[in-house]
């Protein structure tokens, strides 16, 4: 009986060990992502939207959030997806990244949960609705799985796009 | 250009305006966080839709630009909490705004008319009451 009480407190403590990350899920063209919550800033209502010219199709403008100035970005015009109409649900999702803030509109934020490193798979091979260069990885919770996102990765593509329209506008003139 | 001259017009109409001198940081936005030179300057007036300031810097119509500047007591008016202080220290106000109007009024110096086309909401009303407040007096 001792004993096993003893191996019980030794798998907790061996879960306990066990790296957790925590994350913040939110859905998207009909899937679950989510971001690490120490990326996370905020989740705002969608408010106005000023947009700025001479910017890549999926970029819809800037917000001004407390005197920060946040761009604003359509992931479902990034990646090809069929557009969705704005409702009550859908939210501006503000993360950091590099020092700086930027943002995504979402269908819907949903939980944070915590998932520990083992749940977590790398990105498959199969073709994903976003590109797998901006997937950490698959994580499964309770049946739910959870498309895990780089979002330093998402920025690179996000700003190659943007320098690409800017170095093909200083050329022409 | 009419066009936004009558925009200028309307936002005068709009928002009430007042002259004031309070210092500016003005610099092109840039989207992608590039760092972009920032100037400083001097307001003429301003209001909850826009203000002019005097450049040395030619804009062009349309130019959008980072605007921050520190207008005393502002903040006061907002919906947050306030507490003025010793140790407080006053937030510039800070607004992307796009250029309507360049005049130039020496030899290289330009007199710069711009609407604010991204500020915060709250703390555009907070400008709106400070003004409202201001002109009551």
């Amino acid at each position: 009986m001792y004993e096993d009480i003893f191996s019980e407190t030794m798998e907790e403590e061996n879960i306990e060990q066990e790296e957790v990350v925590q994350l913040v899920c939110f859905r998207f063209a009909d899937e679950e992502y989510a971001i690490n919550i120490t990326d996370v800033c905020e989740v705002i209502r969608l408010g106005h939207i000023s947009p700025v010219p001479q910017m890549p199709h999926f970029t819809l403008g800037v917000v001004n959030i407390r005197g920060e100035i946040v761009p604003v970005f359509d992931l479902r015009k990034k990646f090809g997806l069929p557009e969705k109409q704005i409702d009550d649900q859908t939210k501006l999702l503000v993360v950091e990244t590099r020092g700086s803030n930027i943002s995504f509109i979402v269908d819907e934020v949903l939980d944070n949960v915590k998932l520990g490193v083992s749940a977590i798979d790398p990105s498959p091979a199969v073709k994903m609705k976003i590109k797998r260069q901006c997937i950490t990885g698959l994580g499964e919770l309770e049946g739910r799985m959870i498309i895990i996102l780089d979002l330093e990765k998402l920025n690179e593509t996000i700003m190659e796009d943007i320098n690409a329209i800017r170095l093909g506008k200083n050329k022409g003139s | 250009m009419r066009e936004q001259q009558n925009e200028c017009a309307d936002n005068q109409r709009q928002y009430a305006r007042i002259a004031a001198k309070y210092v500016l940081y003005h610099e092109r936005y840039s989207f992608n966080g590039e760092k972009k030179e920032v100037v400083s300057g001097n307001i003429r007036d301003y209001s909850g839709g826009g203000l002019c300031f005097e450049s040395n810097i030619e804009y062009k119509m349309g130019d959008l630009l980072k605007l921050r500047v520190g207008i005393p007591g502002w903040e006061r008016f907002k919906t947050e909490f306030y507490k003025e202080d010793k140790m407080f220290k006053s937030k510039e106000v800070v607004a992307l705004a796009s250029v309507v109007r360049v005049e130039c009024i020496e030899d290289r110096r330009f007199e710069i008319g711009v609407d604010f086309v991204a500020i915060d909401g709250d703390h555009r009303r907070a400008l709106i009451k400070q003004i409202k407040a201001f002109l009551r007096l």
